[in-house]
């Protein structure tokens, strides 16, 4: 099975990957119902659709999911990343990595 | 003839160097001396006599004008006042510092038939030089010798050839006053018709030095210094004689008819291409008026800043000492020498403290000549043993309690606040702060192939631990207690022995010592860990796995696969004639994955990515 290549992504670069599978790291903030709020690593809010039965177990978290058209994200699969993780060297990350689609 | 107003044998007692206080004497003669270029400063020489003896001086220049305006001639009679007595080549004469025209006796011919003291032929007498007669030869052969001795005095020679009275006084003209002072930067072994003037920065002592070939000698030197640069002077054997007790640290003198070579930098921490070596006919002579030459040149380094100096460096220090260890004379296992050593603790406003360990008769006799003792220290070669330590060798000079704004800045300093400092030590730990070249296996396989035997190389290595110690037995080694000893034990009977200590102890400290394979993208290594980096990689100090041998095989596996920052040294050693690059890690810091990070995008930006 190939999974679909994910894009690593902050809160600016939503608009410009609607429609896509994308991979988001954020800190989560707060939830209401099955919609989680996180502070993405460009310091944006990104609201997360939950997929049912969804759990997330630590203060940073990264969602695979697809972007709907208000730029809020479909969740499919998460993952814990911890309670220490440095969204600002993961966001210097990203950017670069925007430059080497190659090689990422 | 008048009644004689000369002070007899006068002469006799300045040749012999016996204190006289203003003889009465008689000029015989004076005369400008040949001058090497046109513009230089004149000087005259002139014949003392005090009726019985002559003997030939120099005028000091301050005292020229008297020549100039011929209050001093032939037959002058005057009162010396002050003067020195100058050996130059062998022969001694007088240097005329201050003297009195004694015009009261008027016109007076020459007194007495005074002879040369100093075993010469009277040159006073009417009798030319190439006269016959055994005087004339006698004349003759010096004049030769004189010219084989300093054929670099050339211009000076050409005076020599000419038939005049004064002729085997010429050696005085290599008076370097009389010549244009060269630079010292400006010496090169292609040109040995120089004087220098320059200040005696640093003068050792009398050393002796023997090979097996049994060829042995002895030798000192000394730092010249002047506005241009330093250059180091040395004297062997004879030349040790003739001018050791010429030359006193500080002052100011003229050297000249010496050789210039290319600097043994082994033996030389002078910063000069080139080194002067003494010669039978240099002349070396105290410069009275030495305002333009510097005084002593101090570069001097805050304690803390040591740890910016590499291994070797020489540096400048001023600091207060606050402890004086003790004497110590250990035979040097290496050489079979006695090593004569002593440690001092120095302290800095910069808030650092530091050893510097004196070598030698300076260790042996130091003292301090009372509390708060300041100490300026010339050309310490930095150590990096147990942290940031100095040195003194052969080539450092010090002074305590030097005369200079340093000293009484840092005395006041200590006064006010030194008491109640804390002072950091300059630690064998890692240091962020020092600058230590991060590098890959691939680079460091690379530099320890060109790494010369004496040098060390110091590095910072990213690399994960893919392998431990091959034996499960020989990572560690039983250790003495012991604070500072750390030296193997051995076990005898229910307790351990240190012979470096000298004592028995129950239970020695575990201690480890393994190697460790790291590895990163380029390659990999051994590298050896003692006992703080063991206990980094393993978590848990070695006595555990010594008593519980079944946790190695666990506690290693654990191990294995973690990131570290090493910080290592890298030495040649040679194993069984094999020279082998040994890596050791001096620190170990877990890899801290966010600082990592960091570091790497900023070397993406230095690319300009």
């Amino acid at each position: 099975m190939t999974l679909p290549t994910t894009k690593r992504i902050n809160s600016a670069m939503l608009q410009s990957t609607i429609g896509e599978t994308v991979r988001f790291v954020g800190e989560l903030k707060g939830r209401q119902d099955n919609i989680a709020t996180f502070l993405s690593s460009d310091k944006g809010t990104v609201m997360v659709h939950m997929s049912d039965g969804a759990q997330y177990g630590t203060k940073f978290m990264e969602i695979i999911g697809t972007v709907n058209g208000d730029r809020s994200i479909n969740e499919m699969t998460s993952t814990n990343f911890g309670h220490s993780f440095d969204l600002e060297t993961y966001d210097a990350m990203i950017v670069k990595a925007q430059k080497f689609p190659s090689v990422f | 003839m008048t009644s004689n107003p000369l002070t007899a044998h006068a002469i006799d007692a300045i040749y012999n160097e016996r204190p006289i206080a203003t003889p009465i004497l008689q000029i015989l003669n004076t005369k400008p001396m040949p001058q090497a270029q046109p513009g230089a400063t004149n000087r005259y020489r002139v014949l003392f006599s005090d009726g019985i003896n002559v003997l030939q001086g120099i005028l000091g220049t301050p005292l020229n004008h008297l020549v100039e305006s011929k209050a001093l001639q032939k037959y002058t009679i005057i009162k010396l006042n002050k003067h020195h007595i100058k050996p130059i080549s062998g022969r001694k004469l007088i240097l005329a510092i201050e003297l009195d025209v004694l015009d009261q006796f008027g016109d007076v011919g020459k007194i007495g038939e005074p002879l040369a003291i100093d075993g010469e032929p009277a040159p006073q007498g009417a009798a030319p030089v190439a006269a016959s007669g055994s005087a004339g030869r006698a004349v003759q052969q010096q004049q030769q010798q004189q010219q084989y001795r300093a054929p670099q005095n050339n211009p000076y020679q050409q005076q020599m050839h000419q038939p005049q009275q004064n002729h085997h006084t010429n050696q005085t003209v290599m008076t370097p006053s009389g010549a244009p002072v060269s630079s010292i930067s400006s010496l090169n072994p292609y040109h040995n018709r120089w004087t220098i003037m320059a200040r005696v920065t640093q003068k050792s002592d009398v050393k002796t030095w023997s090979k097996p070939n049994g060829n042995e000698g002895r030798l000192f030197s000394m730092t010249l210094m002047d506005d241009s640069g330093e250059i180091k002077v040395t004297a062997f054997n004879q030349q040790v004689d003739d001018f050791f007790n010429v030359v006193e640290e500080g002052k100011v003198y003229y050297l000249s008819a010496a050789k210039v070579d290319i600097a043994k930098k082994q033996f030389s921490t002078v910063k000069n291409d080139y080194e002067i070596v003494l010669q039978r006919d240099s002349q070396i002579e105290l410069a009275q008026n030495s305002h333009n030459v510097p005084e002593m040149r101090h570069e001097f380094v805050p304690l803390a800043n040591l740890v910016n100096h590499n291994e070797k460096d020489t540096v400048d220090v001023i600091a207060l000492i606050t402890d004086v260890g003790e004497f110590t004379d250990n035979i040097s296992q290496k050489t079979g020498k006695p090593l004569l050593k002593r440690d001092l603790t120095l302290i800095d406003p910069s808030g650092f403290t530091t050893r510097v360990t004196i070598w030698g008769n300076q260790a042996q006799t130091f003292a301090l000549p009372g509390p708060h003792t300041v100490i300026a220290l010339k050309g310490a070669s930095v150590s990096n043993y147990g942290g940031k330590t100095l040195n003194a060798f052969g080539s450092t000079t010090f002074k305590l309690n030097p005369d200079i704004p340093e000293a009484f800045d840092i005395r006041g300093w200590y006064e006010k606040h030194g008491k109640d400092f804390n002072f950091q030590t300059h630690s064998s730990d890692f240091k962020p702060t020092a600058e230590t070249p991060r590098m890959t296996f691939d680079e460091v396989k690379l530099a320890a192939a060109n790494l010369d035997p004496s040098q060390t190389l110091y590095f910072e290595i990213k690399g994960t631990i893919v392998m431990m110690s091959k034996s499960e037995n020989t990572f560690q080694y039983p250790a003495c207690p012991k604070a500072g000893c750390n030296k193997k034990v051995m076990e005898d009977g229910n307790s351990w022995r240190c012979e470096n200590c000298n004592m028995t102890v129950p239970e020695p400290e575990y201690r480890y010592i393994m190697g460790v394979n790291a590895s990163d993208h380029t390659g990999q290594d051994w590298i050896q860990a003692f006992n703080d980096a063991g206990r980094v990689i393993t978590g848990r100090p070695a006595e555990d796995l010594v008593k519980n041998p079944e946790l190695v095989p666990i506690t290693f596996a654990k191990s294995t696969f973690k990131s570290y920052i090493f910080k290592c040294r890298a030495k040649q050693e040679s194993y069984r004639d094999e020279a082998k690059v040994r890596i050791s890690i001096v620190a170990i810091h877990p890899l801290d994955p966010v600082e990592e990070s960091k570091k790497l995008l900023k070397q993406l930006e230095e690319y300009g990515i």
